[in-house]
């Protein structure tokens, strides 16, 4: 068995490294086989990225120091209970994604870049998630987006992905060069990147030349940052890019883009804000963010009512999701943490499951536009019920996962009890029903009623894009029925969250 | 404050111009004034490289004050090839576009504003 201090690496490089190889082998090897080497990889990542959590579940803090070099003056991969947890929701959909891709690209060409693409984008996701290193991760940050770049303008013969990845690349580039820029000015004020020494630093005041100034300047780099990791995560002024990408990517990157790519944003926002600057509870800034994720809610949902593109308005969902794990992140007390990331894996795996099942629909009938589509329940049994199971879920209908999570939200907002909080709470609700109208329009459309066009020889997807979907919804059920088991998840990360003291002590200590 | 300047310029470049290229143009120049930025930091006047020699090693101090700081200068080196392959990614699309469309205004292309 590999020794835990080395899995992070072992995440990181796994997918990296089957990256590289997929290039080289691709002339030589079939589709079918580039997609289960990819597929193989993930799932070896996969199983690490468990292996990785259950030894950081009980609150251990695994180090690897890269090259041997101490914390302040090295690099440092540290994994808590946090970013443990964003790991595995991250591998995971990716690992799902990859089987479901092998199916749906069988008719695309360059496959090998494909993967290979793919599997960069992972390896920079989780070196998002698993580095304790400013710098690093913003290198990792960039990493995953170049991939996801070139993703979205895979299908280099159409139109609409060539101009969205050309927005999301100017849009995503502008972002990360502030995200740097904050970066840098953090480093000059405080003369690190490790991210426990910043927050030791922070704490103590101890500014590099005895910048006197530093207490004007932080609140401003902490913007910036919010900002650039904003724009990743689609907050909503800077959400523009995210309805013309999402929806012009192959589904499956589709389903990782929307499903983990913006959580890794979220991610970003969260590391920054408790474990960097450890901002506590009921502090102001907090509010901000949490306002900023209502005003997103708000306006992705009526946004989301108004589109015709199946893709385009789950879109607008996800963005509007965002909003609810960032009112749940900004609550800032136990209990809205537990529901903003418990929301966190659930909208990855219900978004996830969505856009699949979305993306079986687009590759059995070709057509995106709900209005054509029509009576495809009867051809497409096993898609309609994943297609429920995701929409009810997303919607926060009863006995699905969305609505445990929602409803831990909206309890930890109104027992603080104060007035502001329970009209945004009131808002969640309403949004709510807005979700449950958009997905009943979307479902009317497609699954029932009358085709406007000729589909009589539509038939069911093949298994391998059927089984990560069924894989999903039965995850969506099982979390809706026993929340007890995403709890138990979630707790030791929002623990870690809250109480960043550890993390500081034994990275700077070890 | 000449970085200040030039992220001002680039910004106006990006939020402002029609033309793809110039878009990209205006990245180059955001990335690179970042970069000074970062530069800045580390620099000293009459500074000496970042290399401990027998001479400094036994003055340890003074070379401590007229070091100067070589950690910006790693980030600059790595953030340059970030920039690179972000430029190279983005000029390859707008040459696709061009192919497909046979313009590089963005008011022109159907959805791309911005």
């Amino acid at each position: 068995m590999i020794p835990s201090e080395w899995l992070p690496v072992a995440i990181i490089i796994t997918p990296l490294v089957t990256g590289f190889l997929l290039i080289p082998l691709g002339p030589y090897t079939s589709k079918k086989f580039q997609g289960f080497f990819a597929t193989i990889a993930s799932f070896l990542t996969f199983v690490f990225t468990v292996l990785l959590f259950l030894k950081v579940i009980d609150g251990t803090i695994v180090i690897h120091k890269m090259a041997g070099w101490k914390a302040p003056f090295g690099i440092v991969l540290v994994v808590d209970a946090l970013n443990g947890f964003v790991t595995m929701v991250v591998v995971g959909i990716v690992m799902l994604a990859t089987v479901y891709s092998i199916e749906y690209m069988k008719h695309d060409t360059g496959l090998s870049y494909y993967y290979s693409l793919l599997m960069l984008m992972l390896s920079g996701m989780v070196g998002v998630t698993l580095t304790g290193d400013l710098f690093n991760l913003f290198v990792f940050l960039e990493i995953a987006s170049i991939a996801a770049y070139g993703l979205v303008a895979f299908r280099l013969t159409e139109l609409d992905p060539l101009e969205a990845g050309f927005k999301y690349c100017i849009m995503g580039a502008v972002a990360t060069s502030f995200i740097l820029l904050a970066i840098g000015l953090l480093y000059g004020l405080l003369g690190t990147v490790n991210m426990a020494d910043m927050a030791e630093k922070l704490k103590t005041g101890n500014f590099l030349y005895g910048a006197k100034n530093g207490n004007i300047i932080l609140p401003i780099i902490l913007a910036v940052l919010i900002w650039g990791f904003g724009i990743k995560a689609a907050v909503v002024p800077m959400h523009t890019w995210l309805p013309d990408a999402h929806p012009a990517a192959p589904s499956p990157i589709s389903a990782i883009l929307s499903g983990v790519f913006i959580k890794v944003g979220v991610y970003a926002m969260i590391r920054v804000l408790f474990t960097i600057y450890g901002i506590q509870p009921g502090n102001c800034l907090l509010f901000y963010v949490m306002t900023f994720g209502v005003i997103t809610m708000v306006f992705a949902g009526f946004l989301a009512l108004a589109q015709s593109d199946v893709k385009r308005m789950l879109a607008f969902s996800s963005i509007m999701n965002i909003g609810y794990i960032l009112f749940g992140v900004g609550i800032g007390n136990f209990l809205g943490l537990v529901g903003g990331l418990f929301h966190l894996l659930n909208h990855a795996i219900l978004k996830a499951l969505l856009f699949l099942a979305a993306g079986s629909i687009i590759h059995q009938t070709g057509i995106r536009d709900m209005r054509q589509l029509g009576g495809l329940g009867r051809k497409m049994p096993i898609t309609l019920t994943v297609f429920v199971i995701g929409g009810f879920g997303i919607a926060g209908v009863p006995p699905l996962n969305g609505f445990v999570s929602k409803w831990i939200i909206f309890k930890a907002a109104i027992e603080t009890g104060q007035p502001i909080l329970i009209f945004y709470v009131v808002m969640g609700v309403v949004m709510s029903a807005v979700a449950v109208a958009y997905i009943v329009n979307a479902l009317r459309n497609i699954f029932f009623g009358e085709s406007k066009i000729d589909l009589e020889n539509v038939e069911e997807s093949p298994p391998l894009m059927l089984i990560p979907m069924v894989i999903l919804s039965a995850m969506v059920v099982i979390l809706g029925i026993f929340p007890q088991f995403g709890f138990n998840l979630v707790e030791p990360a929002v623990k870690a969250t809250v109480f960043p003291a550890s993390y500081i002590h034994q990275v700077l200590g070890g | 404050m000449i970085c200040m300047v030039l992220v001002a310029i680039s910004m106006y470049c990006i939020l402002c111009k029609r033309n793809l290229i110039k878009i990209v143009i205006g990245l180059t120049v955001l990335g690179d004034s970042i970069n000074l930025f970062l530069i800045c930091l580390g620099y000293k006047f009459g500074g000496i490289p970042p290399i401990i020699t027998e001479e400094y090693l036994r003055n340890l101090p003074v070379f401590f004050t007229l070091a100067v700081d070589p950690l910006p200068q790693a980030f600059v080196l790595t953030a340059i090839v970030i920039n690179m392959s972000i430029t190279a990614l983005a000029l390859a699309l707008a040459v696709k576009i061009y192919q497909y469309y046979g313009t590089l205004d963005a008011t022109k292309i159907r959805r791309l504003k911005g």
